[in-house]
């Protein structure tokens, strides 16, 4: 393994996080990139002037951010909080807390609602206009099953991922129950869910390389059309290597999507024909988190240890390539060429190769 | 007085006492003394009674002429004269009359002043109105008997009266002007000049207007006449864009010419009140439509004979598609002839035609249906040709490039050739149906569509019975096989001749043909490079493994099975390649054996040709360091292996290590040290 990529990974942020990357997420209405990690701040950055805008510390690891609008953010922190930072001002306030370390978050344009979940097995929904302290931006408490693991958001339906392979299935406009409760058809633990762009299902990753493409309606001709596929795996010296899927992100026009597992790979599927339709070649260690940009047009690719084979201290590989200690972490973002992420229609008999 | 005449007595007896007068002389100049004083006494009394008279005489004239401008001016007279009462002498009394009398004529001048004025204001109006300016009277008469107010308001209300018309006039000329004006707009004349024509101080803006019924009253007929100049013309300029549209339809004028006249034909159904537009109807600017409609009309008989020629093709094709046979062409030709020479009007002609274009699409449209039934019957009779030739060719089940596609054809044309008789059957008690409510035959080409069906059904019959003796043939061949079998023990085996080969491939038609040869080089180096294909029982478990493709394939599984096993094979033998261990580069995914759980099975194939089993080895070894456009299936699988010896090399381990109570934690759980208190252990799985 190099620590210089190759070329076609694409551009590398200058300041990355020191620590582990939790999550990153693309701006709704520009290139900002919105960058969580272990290193206790949320970074947001100017993806194609590769300027770091602003960064908020916190006192515990960062483990989700998203975008409120262009000019505020949220984060979900080990600390327990909820917090709000505002980019121009640098000011930042706490929505609110969970009793354990809030895992995730995504912030609702259709609601105009904060969702949160958290390991202590729930998800909370805030209002975050109200003024500041939980008894004013606290619109709802919901027990889960489990800890929560990943959170999807399509128009009004929020798929929960917990602990246990527990999927819940809500309409955010009656959050008393869920209007689906699923159990993941894959039989190892979920890593990541994200919904289809189009709002018909979901696609929920594992820990043991495997995606499920589910569909929430649930009339028999939607529910053959889901099925799960292996990917992010190796073999090596005749034995097989399964890698976690972390990170799934749809193409916003497309409606492809790219995986990033555990193996350094990035692949780009197309779920409707069942094709891959790329692979980047590979990043120096795991893919924490991919986001497409609001176009398509780039890709953010955190390559960054998960945490997945125990404590590893960061010591560049060309020292010493012993097990205890993992590459950089770091941040590409590479542009997307349409022939990446464009599905391509089934061909029968197939052309030539 | 007394003393002055007695002392002028006394002097005059002391001057005759002087002279000594006689006593008679004395008297006698006493005497005539005497009578000279009454004479003069006389006299001045007569001269105070001719006074007296004349100040009666005075006060009784003033008191008439008072009278008098009281009653001419309708008031009651303010003095009253009360001769026994009056108080004081003549004098005074004439003195008391006369200022009143000063007064009373004042009013009545000022009076007569307003009468005048009224009245030269009538004469006026008057006068404009009957549009006599000559007749206006120099002097103005006033009655001065009548001054009254009463009068006076008479005459106010009568010059209202005219004031009122003058103005009435003046609106209706106003509104007569502006009709007159936009009619001379639209008809493109000089409005200027028509006003002048019909008035001269009409066209001066300023100068003073006749108002006389009678200038009205030539307004009226102008605006008449012009009207009826534009009803006129709009009629003529409608006729000339009915016919313009008309050549229009007929010769295909493109839009940018019917453009520049657009203005024209879009009034073609207006009224005349809503042609307003300045100019459109000119004398100049009918003109040129008519030009264009002269050039239009010129153009039409010089393209008349193609305009026939082309209804004629339209005709033509109609009938073409719809399989019918034109009746009348002779008559077209001769018609065309006839045009040539000059005979016959082409319109005329040209409406023949369209007429019978007409009659052919109403029947083309009625024979639609049976068309459609005719067009399916004869597809399925190719395929049936088809088939049969295919039938014939002994290595049809050979496994040849796209012979799937040949198989699949075939599977359809036994399907439809199946149908056949029944099509045959449908269709011709269709056309019996349609015959009989139109009293004609049904051609097709010419030919009685309901002999061709019997045609076709004669033909056949003799085909099957053709078959069934050749089906007779072959079991009479066979027995006698079997029988020289019982008697030399051997069976003859089926020829295979290499040259059929070809035959059914050309016969599969263009686009199949095109696809096999599009294969042919991938499988032929399959079938060169292959080792032989053991089957293996591989097949079976990657059924299961695949899944829902599988299900969706089974269709075509069914259909081709021979064909497919033979191709599915040889995918599986590429794996065993020599060159197989550089497709499987490191990172090339591979697929996990499903049902035995074992990961190190020896079959291992690509994650490529799961789905597309016609695809070559060349394109399942791509390079994962390199990128490629090439897409990939994916691995998809109804349900995860089972987890007994899943290599999951992190998750589970971890798992194992930190939670020994069998509780899962995430990468980040483990990381932030986050652990489940007991309460929220027992949780779980709730």
């Amino acid at each position: 393994m190099t620590a210089v990529p190759p070329p076609s990974s694409g551009q590398e942020l200058s300041n990355p996080p020191t620590d582990g990357v939790s999550n990153l997420r693309f701006s709704n209405h520009s290139d900002h990139l919105l960058v969580s990690s272990w290193d206790k701040t949320v970074r947001l950055y100017d993806a194609t002037a590769n300027v770091l805008r602003g960064e908020f510390s916190h006192g515990s690891p960062v483990l989700d951010c998203c975008f409120h609008d262009d000019s505020s953010g949220f984060s979900a922190s080990a600390d327990n909080t909820v917090r709000r930072f505002v980019f121009n001002s640098n000011k930042e306030d706490i929505i609110g807390k969970h009793d354990a370390p809030v895992r995730c978050v995504e912030y609702s344009y259709a609601a105009g609602q904060l969702i949160t979940g958290s390991w202590d097995k729930t998800l909370k929904c805030w209002d975050p206009r109200g003024a500041n302290g939980q008894e004013r931006t606290l619109i709802g408490t919901y027990q889960q099953p489990e800890r929560v693991y990943s959170l999807s958001l399509v128009g009004n339906r929020l798929v929960v991922a917990t602990a246990g392979r527990h999927v819940n299935v809500f309409d955010l406009r009656n959050m008393s129950q869920p209007e689906q409760r699923r159990e993941s058809s894959l039989k190892y633990q979920t890593r990541c869910v994200r919904c289809y762009p189009n709002g018909t299902g979901y696609a929920l990753s594992s820990v043991e390389g495997r995606v499920a493409m589910e569909f929430f309606d649930l009339s028999e001709a939607s529910q053959t059309k889901k099925y799960a596929f292996k990917c992010h795996r190796k073999s090596e010296a005749g034995r097989d290597i399964v890698y976690p899927v972390n990170a799934i992100a749809f193409h916003p026009i497309y409606g492809t999507f790219a995986t990033g597992g555990c193996d350094g790979y990035v692949n780009v599927w197309d779920g409707n024909n069942k094709k891959r339709l790329y692979q980047y070649s590979k990043y120096p260690t795991s893919i924490a988190a991919l986001s497409f940009s609001r176009d398509g047009h780039l890709l953010a690719v955190a390559s960054s240890y998960t945490f997945e084979e125990g404590e590893k201290l960061y010591e560049p590989a060309s020292i010493s390539p012993s097990k205890n200690h993992h590459e950089p972490d770091a941040i590409f973002v590479r542009n997307v060429n349409e022939i990446e992420v464009k599905p391509k229609p089934k061909v029968y008999p197939n052309p030539p190769a | 007085m007394e003393t002055t005449c007695g002392s002028l007595l006394c002097e005059l007896k002391i001057i005759w006492d002087e002279v000594g007068e006689t006593d008679k002389d004395r008297d006698k100049m006493l005497l005539e003394l005497e009578q000279e004083c009454l004479e003069i006494y006389r006299r001045k009394v007569d001269q105070a009674n001719r006074c007296r008279a004349q100040l009666r005489q005075a006060i009784a004239d003033s008191e008439a002429e008072l009278a008098a401008i009281c009653s001419a001016m309708g008031e009651r007279p303010v003095h009253i004269r009360q001769s026994d009462q009056s108080a004081g002498s003549l004098k005074e009394e004439l003195s008391k009359i006369i200022p009143q009398l000063e007064e009373m004529q004042k009013r009545k001048v000022e009076r007569k002043n307003q009468f005048l004025e009224v009245v030269e204001q009538i004469q006026i109006i008057s006068s404009e109105i009957n549009g006599s300016t000559s007749s206006i009277s120099s002097k103005v008469v006033v009655d001065e008997t009548d001054l009254s107010l009463r009068r006076l308001e008479e005459l106010h209300r009568q010059l209202h009266a005219l004031q009122t018309e003058k103005s009435d006039r003046l609106k209706q000329i106003q509104v007569h002007l502006g009709t007159l004006n936009s009619l001379c707009l639209v008809l493109g004349m000089d409005f200027k000049q028509t006003i002048s024509e019909i008035h001269p101080s009409l066209d001066n803006s300023e100068g003073c207007k006749d108002i006389s019924l009678d200038l009205i009253e030539r307004l009226a007929t102008a605006i008449k006449k012009f009207l009826d100049v534009k009803v006129q013309r709009m009629q003529r300029l409608q006729d000339l864009a009915t016919t313009m549209l008309e050549l229009w339809n007929l010769m295909d004028t493109p839009i940018e010419e019917q453009q520049m006249f657009q203005n024209i034909t879009c009034n073609i159904a207006a009224s005349e009140h809503e042609i307003t537009e300045p100019d459109t109807l000119s004398v100049d600017f009918i003109n040129y439509v008519e030009a264009e409609v002269l050039r239009l009309e010129e153009l039409k008989s010089s393209k008349m004979k193609e305009l026939v020629l082309k209804k004629r093709t339209e005709l033509e094709e109609i009938c073409r598609k719809t399989h019918m046979v034109i009746e009348a062409d002779s008559a077209i030709e001769y018609a065309i002839e006839a045009i040539e020479s000059g005979v016959v009007d082409p319109s005329c002609v040209l409406d023949q035609i369209e007429v019978q274009v007409a009659k052919v699409k109403e029947e083309a449209f009625s024979r639609k249906d049976i068309l459609e039934r005719v067009d399916k019957w004869l597809f399925a009779c190719d395929e049936e040709c088809w088939l049969e030739e295919y039938n014939r060719d002994e290595n049809r089940y050979n496994a040849g490039r796209g012979a799937h596609l040949t198989l699949k054809r075939a599977e359809k044309a036994r399907a439809l050739v199946n149908k056949l008789p029944a099509m045959v059957d449908a269709l011709a008690s269709k056309t019996i149906a349609w015959e009989k409510e139109r009293g004609t035959e049904f051609t097709y080409d010419g030919v009685r569509l309901l002999s061709m069906l019997e045609e076709y059904t004669i033909l056949r019959d003799e085909k099957e019975q053709e078959r069934r003796r050749q089906r007779d043939q072959k079991k009479l061949q066979g027995q006698l096989m079997a029988e020289q079998e019982a008697l030399y023990g051997s069976k003859p085996s089926p020829s295979k001749s290499q040259s059929v080969k070809k035959g059914p491939r050309i016969s599969t038609g263009g686009a199949s043909n095109r696809r096999l040869s599009m294969q042919a080089p991938k499988a032929d180096s399959i079938h060169s490079t292959r080792v032989p294909a053991t089957p293996l029982s591989r097949p079976s478990s990657r059924k299961s493994d695949r899944g829902h493709q599988i299900e969706h394939d089974d269709g075509l599984t069914a259909l081709a099975t021979g064909r497919r096993n033979l191709s599915r094979n040889s995918s599986f033998g590429s794996n065993y390649e020599p060159e197989s261990p550089m497709m499987r580069k490191p990172f090339a995914p591979i697929s996990l054996p499903a049902e035995n759980g074992t990961f190190a099975t020896p079959m291992k194939s690509t994650n490529v040709p799961e789905e597309d089993y016609t695809k070559t080895p060349k394109v399942m070894s791509f390079v994962p360091a390199t990128p490629q456009t090439v897409s990939v299936p994916m691995q998809t699988a109804v349900t995860p292996a089972p987890p007994s010896h899943q290599p999951i090399p992190y998750a589970a381990n971890v798992a194992k290590e930190v939670a020994p109570e069998e509780v899962e934690y995430s990468f980040e759980e483990i990381r932030a040290g986050f652990v489940l208190s007991s309460a929220h252990t027992k949780s779980i799985h709730v």
